[in-house]
């Protein structure tokens, strides 16, 4: 028998077609394993993001659990509500996922979501990062990484000013666990949701997520430019716990540059070659930095 | 498939909070799509590669599922002889092979002789005779591969061979250290069991076809007529034909070469009556009029000839047989060459340096400068058709060397195969469309899709670039053991070594399986619109087309080029 490339257990599905997700969305893909993860018993938060859109118009909703949706800034501090509503119930089996884009985690959200992974709220909460506020019209947030084209970004049109390290920040919180995954990672994706399912406390998952539309590439590129990421170490696969006990969980097989990433993609093109010179540096040290990090554990 | 929409009628309907009611799965938005993807079966490269038409991509996967006899099965769809081409063809399958542009083809030929080599294949004669007979003269692969064919097809073949022993080539032109002897009578055993008869020591007149009420005929006599290059002194002991030599061999295990030998020839021939004459004792140097990148004699072949010792000397041309008082050959005169402009076949024309001439000692010279089609044996001339075996007689048809074009052992498998196709379609008024059964852009021809028992895939073949190449680590290719050199000059023993099982299964493991969904769920995994499944009941996957968008992404994240995107008719 030839084995599939990917073992995933669960075949039911949690996400169901007919969502409002433009062709190629990974933030779909991204929600379609973590919520195989965690199951039927789940609640998910989702504040003002392309998600509120992707779900459906009311009284439809394309996901198979219950959904709360809820203001631009509040998706933590509204997991927690809804993780104290289950616990006072007696409900504490059901795990609590706050499902929030980069804007509403980075910029708008964040002054909510450092607050409950200070208190250590017993919720998962998920970022699917797209790199900018794609659904109104691709604006810049703090999760855009430097190079980038956005329509609100000034002097030349180009980011200048690093992505926001998230995970390290989130980790810095001392939370149980704070993972980066990739939609071109299902299995990994999947087991780091497993993972965090069974811990109980804070914990956070960074997971990029191509959008075709923002990041100007043609639909059916968009797994493979996120798989790009993290082969060319730009975006690696890692998880923290308990603040330090930092994992690698993929190691590229051989050296791709951070060139292979930049050039499928219409965002990056006012680069110069300076530039991707620079970036290349750039993800060669931080890979370096996290290469020894781990090893000291 | 479609959902029901909820709809609220009037104020009363409406819940107290804004809650959901059902799924979005009302929302067709298939609508959006200008593109559909389609699983579709493709044409590998290697299936274009096989001048014998073997279903190479089909056999790998099935060994890839265990199913070591199935795999063998398939081959015998196409190609009697897998023991037999995994050993002495030159893998044209692996030039093409996508893996080639990653790590190195994928060890076809090796799979094939393992596969033949431990699976069983079980020869019966055919369910029904069909009442007709045919002759086939000549036993080599050619004409042994048309009987097989017809033999299944349930006609009664007798096969005419002159020689004492069936073969033809194989036994008589192939050294056993490329094919040895139990291996050949093993595969032609197989014919025998099947009840094809064979009439060795004998030849067939036209007479007595017609006598003996025959209802169609197949000429494969080969190609063994001496393209003489006429040197002076050619005349006279101690100058053998290639051919013959070989022949001297073959039939006599060894014959014993004392002091220098000196080939003259570039081809395969030549290389092994190189190798031959090594092991028979002598001293071996080849002369070649061109370069050694011109050589028509196969690369591996080549290389393995100069391991073993062979010396060779190149751009030279002879000229005359030196022969002592006594009449003893003591070496050959040479003249240099240059080479020329391309001529219109595009191969560089040799120029002759007649002021720069020398002698190459030797005691013994062996001619391989080429062989030519031999005479048809009946008053008949070849008249290509469609099916390239026509004659003069309808009821006549040729295949193999004689016929001329490429001449190698799968080639002449594959023309085998084509008579039996032609004499089938004449015996039986059937109309054949020889395009529709071939390979389209390959080399071969495929007996399923004559018999309407398997399709050759109609959609493009899979170029490189539609390789997933991210699902397949680096490896590399599986090679046969090869038998120290020491062992090998001792004797005629096999050289290369056949691969063992685990081995096998991971180079089979290699495989893309360019074009051919082997359901490694990735489609499926990766679909952003939940809208692919697997097929309920059968193989295969499902898409929901109500609910798919067309992204694409299934297409580009197939491993192997087996989903394609065609236009929506809007």
């Amino acid at each position: 028998m030839i084995e599939p490339n990917y073992s995933i257990e669960e075949e039911r599905e949690f996400l169901h077609p007919g969502h409002l997700a433009c062709q190629g969305c990974g933030a779909t893909i991204a929600i379609r394993y973590v919520l195989k993860a965690l199951g039927e018993k789940t609640v998910v938060v989702i504040p003002a993001c392309c998600w509120s859109i992707i779900a459906g118009l009311f009284p439809s909703s394309c996901l198979g659990v219950p959904l709360i949706h809820t203001a631009f800034e509040t998706s933590a501090v509204a997991a927690t509500g809804a993780r104290a509503a289950l616990d006072m119930q007696g409900k504490e089996d059901v795990h609590v996922l706050a499902w929030a884009g980069d804007g509403g985690t980075f910029d708008i959200g964040f002054q909510a979501l450092s607050g409950a992974a200070e208190r250590n709220e017993n919720i998962l909460y998920c970022c699917y990062d797209n790199e900018a506020y794609m659904n109104t019209g691709i604006q810049r947030s703090s999760a855009t990484p430097v190079g980038a084209w956005t329509t609100t970004t000034p002097k030349g049109g180009l980011e200048d000013r690093p992505k926001k390290n998230i995970v390290r920040i989130m980790a810095a919180h001392g939370i149980p666990y704070a993972a980066t995954a990739n939609v071109a990672f299902p299995d990994d994706l999947y087991r780091k949701a497993k993972k965090a399912a069974s811990i109980r406390g804070m914990k956070f998952i960074h997971i990029l997520s191509p959008c075709p539309t923002g990041w100007r590439i043609p639909s059916s590129e968009s797994v493979e430019v996120a798989r790009l990421a993290t082969l060319t170490n730009l975006f690696p696969l890692y998880e923290v716990e308990n603040g330090t006990d930092l994992t690698v969980n993929y190691i590229p097989p051989k050296k791709v540059t951070v060139e292979n990433y930049l050039r499928p993609q219409g965002r990056f093109h006012l680069m110069s070659e300076e530039e991707k010179e620079g970036i290349q540096r750039q993800v060669d040290a931080a890979w370096e930095a996290l290469l020894r990090e781990a090893k000291k554990r | 498939m479609l959902g029901k929409l909820v709809q609220f009628h009037s104020i009363e309907e409406l819940p107290d909070s804004p809650v959901t009611k059902g799924t979005t799965l009302w929302n067709p938005t298939g609508t959006w799509r200008s593109v559909r993807p389609i699983h579709v079966s493709r044409l590998s490269p290697c299936l274009l590669g096989c001048p014998a038409g073997n279903p190479v991509e089909t056999f790998i996967r099935l060994i890839e599922e265990g199913d070591v006899d199935g795999a063998l099965s398939a081959i015998h769809e196409e190609n009697p002889f897998p023991a037999i081409c995994g050993r002495v063809c030159f893998h044209p399958c692996e030039d093409r092979c996508n893996r080639g542009s990653l790590d190195g083809p994928v060890a076809i030929h090796l799979l094939e002789r393992w596969v033949a080599d431990r699976g069983t294949w079980k020869p019966v004669p055919p369910e029904k005779e069909n009442g007709k007979s045919v002759a086939i003269l000549g036993s080599g692969p050619a004409g042994l591969t048309a009987a097989y064919h017809l033999r299944r097809m349930g006609y009664a073949v007798t096969v005419y061979e002159k020689d004492r022993k069936l073969g033809g080539l194989l036994r008589y032109g192939i050294p056993a250290y490329r094919l040895p002897r139990k291996v050949l009578n093993r595969e032609i055993k197989n014919l025998r069991k099947m009840g094809i008869v064979f009439k060795t020591g004998k030849s067939l007149t036209e007479e007595e076809f017609d006598a003996r009420g025959f209802d169609a005929a197949i000429l494969c006599v080969g190609a063994q007529k001496f393209r003489d290059p006429k040197l002076v002194h050619q005349e006279g002991k101690g100058v053998w034909q290639a051919l013959e030599f070989l022949r001297g061999v073959n039939e006599n295990d060894r014959v014993s070469l004392q002091g220098k030998a000196l080939i003259i020839g570039g081809g395969n021939a030549a290389i092994d009556a190189a190798r031959s004459a090594l092991r028979c004792g002598a001293d071996v140097t080849i002369a070649y009029r061109r370069t050694r990148e011109e050589m028509p004699a196969f690369g591996e072949e080549v290389e393995a000839a100069m391991e073993e010792g062979v010396n060779f000397v190149f751009q030279v041309a002879p000229q005359s047989i030196k022969r002592g008082s006594d009449g003893q050959v003591t070496g050959v005169g040479f003249v240099k060459t240059r080479p020329g402009k391309p001529d219109e076949t595009g191969r560089r024309k040799v120029i002759i340096n007649p002021h720069e001439t020398f002698t190459i000692e030797a005691d013994q010279v062996i001619l391989a400068t080429g062989e030519v089609p031999a005479d048809l044996p009946w008053d008949l001339e070849i008249r290509y058709g469609e099916s390239l075996c026509e004659t003069d007689r309808e009821d006549v048809f040729v295949a193999g060397d004689v016929a001329g074009r490429q001449r190698t052992v799968a080639y002449a498998i594959g023309w085998g195969k084509r008579a039996a196709i032609a004499v089938d379609a004449y015996l039986q008024s059937k109309k054949v469309n020889f395009n529709k059964i071939a390979v389209p852009g390959g080399e071969g021809i495929s007996m399923r899709a004559y018999l309407g028992t398997a399709q050759i895939p109609d959609k493009p073949v899979v170029p490189y670039e539609e390789v997933n190449t991210y699902y397949f680590p680096e490896s590399e290719a599986a090679r046969g053991r090869v038998l120290p050199k020491q062992k090998r000059l001792e004797g005629f023993n096999e050289v290369v070594q056949g691969l063992a099982s685990p081995q096998a299964r991971n180079e089979a493991a290699r495989c893309f399986h360019c074009g051919d969904c082997v359901m490694c769920d990735n489609c499926l995994i990766f679909c952003p619109d939940v809208a692919i499944s697997r097929a309920e009941g059968k193989e295969g996957y499902d898409i929901d087309l109500d609910h798919c968008k067309g992204c694409g992404i299934c297409a580009r994240e197939c491993p192997r080029g087996a989903i394609i995107m065609v236009e929506e008719n809007i």
